[in-house]
């Protein structure tokens, strides 16, 4: 199934997903399955630490398959400071997620990244 | 446009400093901070209380072994003690030690090891090539209460004091012609063992080391203990007074933050 037309899409759906890294594994943020038939735009993304005295790398990376692929940075081992939360990614700076595409985030520390992203459903 | 002025953040506005940066900061506000060098980067929030900070960085050959937390001790290679290229967990380098005669020697007294009845946290990273891998560090002189680590076939992995109790560790679970990491925690009286971060089964020896005072103000060695020499190569060493590790951890990926 083709990516919709985003002159005529036939909806548009909001959704948000969340993530709390309890790893320092790269994980899956949000897929974007292949034949899908959907294009996905970030428009929001979080990258909150929780954790009340130390920093927290993160990085998020934009992936060319839905499973495996090769992963290009957003986001390279910034820094989260504690207590903090940086929104990379915005409406004013979104980021669409095309089939077969995926987002993953990586943090240095377990159980210290939170993440929320908010994004449009096209069909 | 000042940090502090953009139009997009949300919370209260603030600039950020070195050291803190609470709130919600957008990519560009990032960006602005980090030219301008007060964007918070990683600090261990442990760092004041770190006692000993060994990288075992620097050029093949070297006797120069450099303390890099703030007590800033430093050591008298004794031996073939040198500093490595062949090994290394991190820096590109370690400390080799050939287990006959080989140790570094802080020279004078400290208080580094002096952690009283409190918490503590002592680990590093190990190679070796064949078991026993010897002794780790100890204090000297090493007369009671001195402190000493030592991995032997007879009581694997231990740390103690001498002439007096232990805790140990069966060692068979350590891999030959690898990097290990050991951790030492002791919180509030409760001693644990960590091999790659994994808690392990301890034996206590002499009534254990729970509640051990630790007082001594004495010189450290690293590299030998008084029953054996370190054959093998020993990275990133780091001595808290403090319980970093309470549960099961995944040892840090790069090395040892030095603020």
């Amino acid at each position: 199934m083709a990516a919709p037309n985003l002159s005529s899409p036939t909806s548009i759906t909001g959704k948000t997903t969340y993530l709390d890294l309890t790893s320092t594994s790269e994980t899956d943020l949000l897929v974007n399955a292949a034949s899908s038939g959907k294009a996905l735009r970030v428009t929001f993304l979080a990258l909150c630490n929780v954790d009340g005295t130390a920093t927290v790398d993160a990085t998020v990376k934009i992936h060319s398959a839905a499973s495996g692929g090769t992963g290009y940075e957003i986001v390279s081992t910034m820094t989260v400071p504690a207590d903090a939360t940086v929104t990379p990614l915005g409406r004013d700076l979104s980021l669409w997620l095309e089939e077969d595409r995926r987002l993953t985030v990586t943090a240095s520390a377990a159980d210290d990244l939170v993440v929320v992203c908010s994004y449009e459903e096209v069909a | 446009m000042p940090i502090h002025q953009t139009a997009r953040t949300f919370g209260a506005r603030r600039v950020p400093t070195t050291t803190t940066a609470s709130g919600c900061w957008q990519l560009g506000e990032v960006t602005q901070a980090r030219r301008a060098n007060i964007w918070p980067t990683d600090v261990d929030p442990f760092f004041s209380d770190v006692s000993l900070l060994m990288l075992f960085n620097g050029t093949s050959g070297s006797t120069t072994f450099t303390d890099s937390s703030s007590n800033g001790l430093a050591f008298t290679a004794s031996g073939n003690a040198q500093i490595s290229t062949v090994q290394s967990k991190f820096g590109g380098a370690s400390g080799f030690f050939d287990g006959t005669g080989d140790y570094i020697n802080s020279n004078t007294t400290t208080s580094a090891l002096t952690f009283g009845t409190g918490d503590f946290t002592i680990e590093f990273w190990l190679y070796f090539t064949s078991t026993p891998a010897g002794g780790v560090l100890q204090q000297t002189p090493t007369s009671a209460p001195a402190l000493y680590i030592n991995i032997d076939t007879t009581f694997g992995v231990r740390i103690g004091r001498h002439g007096a109790a232990q805790l140990s560790a069966a060692s068979d679970t350590l891999t030959a012609n690898a990097w290990n990491h050991l951790a030492f925690v002791r919180s509030s009286g409760n001693v644990k063992i960590f091999f790659d971060g994994v808690s392990q089964t301890v034996t206590n020896t002499g009534g254990g080391i729970g509640g051990y005072d630790y007082f001594a103000t004495r010189a450290i060695e690293i590299g030998r203990t008084a029953d054996a020499g370190l054959d093998g190569y020993i990275d990133s060493l780091r001595i808290t007074k403090a319980a970093r590790y309470s549960q099961n951890f995944t040892p840090q990926t790069t090395d040892f933050l030095t603020a």
